[in-house]
């Protein structure tokens, strides 16, 4: 059990210094091939990927990952992606549990024992749920708080539109964020749940006079709880694609955020921070902390399966 | 797969009783919406999608854009900050997205199932190579990795961007279920005959297992349509659409970046302006969401179908159709037999190679011709191609092809007004056409076109089938032409017979009157395009400007094989867009570019507050100087017109709206500065320059008393001021010797001068 952990996490450096240098070179070579279709800056030479590489490694050694392009100059990379990665956290976290134990209790309850088949609500939900786009629920969402102030009781709106902070802020961002985890884990849970009651052992475990709770705690669920775990570890990483949209919509300045604008130049949109556009460092940065995260959720969902699941813990 | 277990006789109650597939029937329904929408949901849009329109009246009060939904029949689920409907972009915006989405899907399928089939055949390396790259590629969130492709490929690139991006790790879904079916299928013994009578791998994966993963492909294809849509709205959301946008006004020195024609993810990208209007959003991402619902109950209706466990339990409706399915499949197995039995493959390889020539030419947007064969109203006798007869008095509203102002009439002293007529009811789109003859053409807004002679008397009238878009053109045969809001070209032969009518498709609004070449060629604009109809009333081409909503009419080179509009430029025999590189200030998009046509025969490019002769030759562009007048802040916008006159002196026009006054600057050929002269006139226009330089404009005093006003190049004073009767707008005028006429918005067609040409003086 240990040294199947220890293997696992020491791969999380090796695939971390990978996606660094991919990160750096993409955005670098991106922007190069950028310039070269532009027409004023067509005759500039590309200045070569390696030694610009070899200074960021460099300083990177010192533990200096680059400023970010302000004017100012002050703001490191590392403290902004500290930043809005804790920005990113809270919301990822909150939304994670939120639709962990949602979705799962909606997966559990929508199970009908004989035939063992899902209820009709469930699929409604999931189906509907998994084809909202997160920036339609979004705009519901603000549709729905427009037509509050417009229509309802003359009082301030409960909930900020958009914005920073650990309270009222985070309401609409991570109802936004846990409708797709949510659906997705219950629609799982519940599908595999339904499989495993056809199953002959539930079957035998009846004929033998065991409860149909014992046989649903005792038995399927334990079954079933290990590709539950790896599917929320699915679903909390498609959240870090989701944050791109949410953070974007409310102006939360998460990871999600910064990514987006690291990616999409800013003529396209609205937002301020063009120079940010394929900045090398950044990009860097921000896909090392992203792939550091989902390092760690797969991590944790296979220990969690192996810790329930004596087979797999063998195998390792 | 293959072996059915032998079925019951099932009985009717138990048939009701059974869950039916609504998923199938649901998705098919929507599905079925979707493929209308893209089929024919240009053709029935009630209103042209980049139609502006600022102000709507609602019950009793005027609003602006974004218009609410449901507010007025005109808007039924409102429109975007520029009061554009939004029904209508919806219906124009299905179909070049869902052919994307399609093409994209298409892809997606082909490769997933390629790589999918040798993920799950080969154990030795490419297997576990196929693998990982699977798990690797499901692992990371398509979003993100299609913002990284498309930031670094481009997103100017278009089609390609969006396949690459989109395909690079969207095939895995796919890979992963046809890889596990095929690794289940290896098991079967049918496999392992079939490899004992010495089949090849390459055969057993194409003849055996292929065949075993086709009848998931289509509810993999429908997946995969719904997943693509969702990141294809995901990236209009953050600012990625395909085809670029528009450049619009939005003020005298703002101009923003803006959707063309519709696209789901245009929409999205630019439905968003405020958070507290949010329900352009809405209604785009309600459309985006029920067109990605729908394909997902497809999928899902799809593999309940396919799903050998399930008993059929098939409805009346159920039966039906699968009786008409297998008639289909016995009608068309002689045709698909030849192609090895994969109907499939062959259609899914139709569909993406069909897609992608489509969008493909969509891109090329050059030479696009729109219109279906015309047909011929009246006599049929087509026009002499010959410019044998002499040039009109006056062809079009702003003069001739050209549009140069230019006349050869004697400088008009006599300041004398006569009402010549009045419109019964309704008043003028623009300028009166003047043959050589003397006949006056005039069109008015209720729809009629007026034949009149010099003394204001009716020769003829006809109508005209929609609101006439600008004035008359005549051809150098004397046909005169009207083009109508629904873009309409009409053509009547000078005795008044209706020579043909166009039916233009898709119906586009008309925003600049036409223009008519030497060889008979008719041009007219049509909000970012200008469309090219031949003498006989045939559609020749149409073709994109660079400019969002133009409102002039086309121009056409001296010899008659450029025509212009605004900034863009075009080949009039093939419609094919000339890139002239003239101005190399990167700040000129801003200063309202625009090709101008002196009256001495030369081609100018009007940028800013200055002119840059140029001349087009045989392996490109000869620029020559360029002069410009240094305002020093006392021009607060840049020249409504500009041109050039006989003798090579450039004028300058400003202010042809509400709110700015009247300045003309005159510069000689050596760039001086003549004259800069300043009037407090708005709404102001020139109507024509004669022989000597004078220019004739018209416009409305601050009390809205009309006027109009000579100018002399060089001078600091006008010549004369007349005032008109009335208070009405001056829509457009026309100059020809010894008269100046002026039409007004309220249907009156009035006449400066003695009728008789004074001699010129210089």
């Amino acid at each position: 059990m240990l040294s199947f952990i220890l293997r696992r996490l020491a791969l999380i450096p090796v695939a971390l210094l990978l996606v660094n240098c991919l990160g750096f070179s993409y955005a670098f070579l991106a922007q190069g091939a950028r310039a070269a279709r532009d027409p004023y800056h067509a005759a500039e030479e590309a200045p070569p990927l390696l030694p610009a590489y070899t200074a960021y490694v460099r300083g990177a050694l010192r533990l200096d990952f680059g400023v970010l392009p302000y004017a100012s100059g002050q703001d490191t990379v590392v403290a902004a992606i500290v930043r809005s990665g804790m920005a990113s956290l809270g919301l990822i976290a909150i939304a994670g549990v939120i639709s962990i134990v949602v979705g799962m209790g909606l997966g559990l309850r929508s199970v009908r024992a004989e035939p063992p088949c899902a209820a009709l609500w469930l699929t409604t939900i999931t189906t509907t749920g998994l084809a909202m786009p997160s920036f339609f629920i979004g705009s519901l969402l603000l549709a729905t708080a427009v037509a509050f102030l417009i229509w309802g009781p003359d009082v301030p709106l409960p909930v900020p539109l958009g914005g920073y902070g650990w309270d009222t802020h985070l309401i609409l961002p991570v109802l936004v964020l846990l409708v797709r985890p949510t659906a997705q884990i219950a629609q799982v849970t519940s599908g595999l749940l339904v499989d495993e009651l056809g199953k002959q052992y539930v079957v035998a475990a009846r004929s033998a006079g065991h409860s149909w709770r014992k046989i649903f705690r005792r038995y399927a669920l334990r079954n079933v709880l290990p590709p539950v775990f790896v599917t929320i570890g699915g679903s909390l990483r498609l959240l870090v694609g989701e944050l791109i949209l949410v953070e974007w919509l409310f102006s939360w300045p998460g990871l999600g955020r910064l990514v987006a604008q690291t990616l999409v130049p800013a003529h396209l949109t609205s937002a301020e921070e063009s120079l940010q556009f394929l900045n090398p460092p950044l990009l860097a940065a921000a896909l090392s902390a992203i792939a550091a995260f989902f390092l760690l959720i797969d991590c944790m969902a296979s220990f969690f399966a192996a810790a329930i699941d004596p087979r797999l813990r063998t195998a390792s | 797969m293959s072996v059915r277990p032998a079925q019951r006789p099932i009985s009717t109650a138990e048939r009701w009783r059974a869950p039916r597939n609504w998923a199938l029937w649901l998705g098919i329904a929507i599905a079925l919406l979707v493929l209308g929408a893209a089929l024919i949901g240009p053709a029935v849009a009630p209103r042209d999608p980049l139609l502006q329109n600022f102000a709507l009246r609602v019950r009793g009060d005027w609003i602006g854009p974004p218009f609410p939904p449901f507010a007025s029949w005109d808007y039924p689920l409102g429109s975007d900050q520029f009061g554009r409907d939004l029904w209508s972009r919806l219906l124009w915006a299905v179909r070049p997205t869902m052919l994307l989405v399609v093409i994209v899907a298409g892809v997606r399928l082909v490769l997933g199932t390629l790589l999918g089939l040798v993920a799950g055949w080969s154990t030795g390396w490419p297997g576990r190579t196929l693998e990982t790259a699977i798990g690797g590629a499901l692992a990371v969130p398509v979003l993100l990795v299609a913002l990284a492709t498309i930031a670094g490929v481009g997103i100017e690139r278009g089609l390609v961007a969006f396949v690459l991006a989109l395909s690079l790790t969207g095939w895995a879904e796919t890979g992963r279920i046809v890889g596990v079916q095929t690794r289940g299928i290896r098991q079967r013994p049918f496999i392992e005959s079939s490899r004992a009578l010495g089949a090849s791998s390459a055969h057993i994966l194409f003849y055996h297992v292929l065949r075993h993963v086709m009848p998931l492909l289509g509810m993999l294809l429908a997946f995969e349509i719904s997943s693509t849509l969702l990141i294809v709205g995901s990236l209009g959301f953050l600012g990625y659409y395909i085809g670029g946008g528009v450049w619009m006004q939005v003020g005298d020195y703002v101009k923003q970046n803006t959707t063309g024609l519709p696209e789901l993810g245009q929409m999205l990208a630019t439905s968003l302006v405020k958070l507290t209007v949010p329900w352009p959003m809405l209604v785009v991402g309600t459309v985006v969401f029920t067109i990605v619902l729908g394909f997902n109950l497809l999928g899902q209706g799809l593999r309940r179908r396919i799903d050998p466990e399930r008993p059929r339990n098939r409805t009346r409706l159920g039966r039906a159709a699968a009786w008409a399915g297998s008639r289909l499949g016995d009608v068309a197995r002689p045709v698909v037999r030849p192609l090895g039995g994969y109907p499939y493959v062959a259609l899914l390889a139709l569909v993406v190679l069909g897609g992608a020539g489509l969008l493909w030419r969509r891109a090329r947007t050059t030479n696009e011709a729109v219109s279906a064969p015309i047909a011929v109203a009246g006599s049929s006798k087509t026009a002499s191609p010959l410019p044998t007869t002499p040039p009109q008095l006056w062809a079009s509203q702003n003069g001739d092809a050209g549009g140069t102002f230019w006349s050869a009439a004697g400088t008009i002293m006599l300041t004398t007004t006569h009402a010549l007529f009045k419109a019964p009811e309704g008043g003028f789109t623009g300028g009166p056409a003047i043959a050589t003859d003397g006949t006056l053409y005039v069109a008015s807004d209720a729809g009629v076109l007026y034949s009149l002679g010099q003394d204001g008397s009716i020769r003829w009238q006809a109508t005209v089938l929609a609101m006439p878009v600008g004035g008359p053109a005549l051809s150098p045969q004397g046909d005169v032409f009207v083009v109508d809001k629904n873009s309409t070209l009409s053509a009547w032969a000078p005795d008044g017979t209706l020579r043909w009518q166009t039916q233009p498709k898709p119906v586009r609004e008309a925003t600049g009157g036409a223009i008519v070449g030497p060889d008979g060629t008719i041009y007219f604009t049509v909000i970012d395009a200008v469309q090219a109809v031949s003498p006989a009333g045939q559609a020749l081409w149409r073709s994109p400007a660079t400019d969002g909503y133009v409102e002039t009419a086309p121009r056409l080179s001296p010899d008659g094989s450029l025509i212009f509009l605004k900034a863009a430029a075009y080949d009039t025999q093939t419609g094919e867009a000339r890139d002239f590189t003239i101005n190399q200030d990167p700040g000129q998009e801003f200063a309202l570019p625009s090709y101008v046509i002196g009256a001495d025969g030369g081609t100018y490019y009007l940028s800013g507050h200055g002119m840059t002769a140029w001349k087009a030759t045989a392996d490109g562009v000869e620029v020559g100087e360029t002069h410009a007048w240094e305002h020093g802040g006392t021009a607060f916008e840049f020249p409504a017109m500009a041109g050039v006159t006989r003798d090579g002196t450039a004028w300058y026009f400003y202010g042809a709206d509400d709110f700015s006054d009247t300045r003309i600057v005159w510069l000689d050929r050596s760039g001086r500065l003549l004259s800069n002269v300043f009037l407090p006139m708005r709404n102001s226009r020139p109507i024509g320059i004669d022989a000597n330089s004078v220019m004739y404009f018209c416009g409305q005093r601050h009390n809205q008393q009309s006027q109009c006003s000579a100018l002399r190049a060089g001078d600091e004073k006008p010549l004369w001021q007349a005032q008109l009767e009335g208070r009405s707008r001056i829509t457009g005028g026309a100059l020809v010797p010894g008269r100046l006429y002026i039409t007004t918005e309220d249907g009156a067609l009035l006449s400066i001068g003695a009728g008789t040409a004074a001699p010129a003086t210089r």
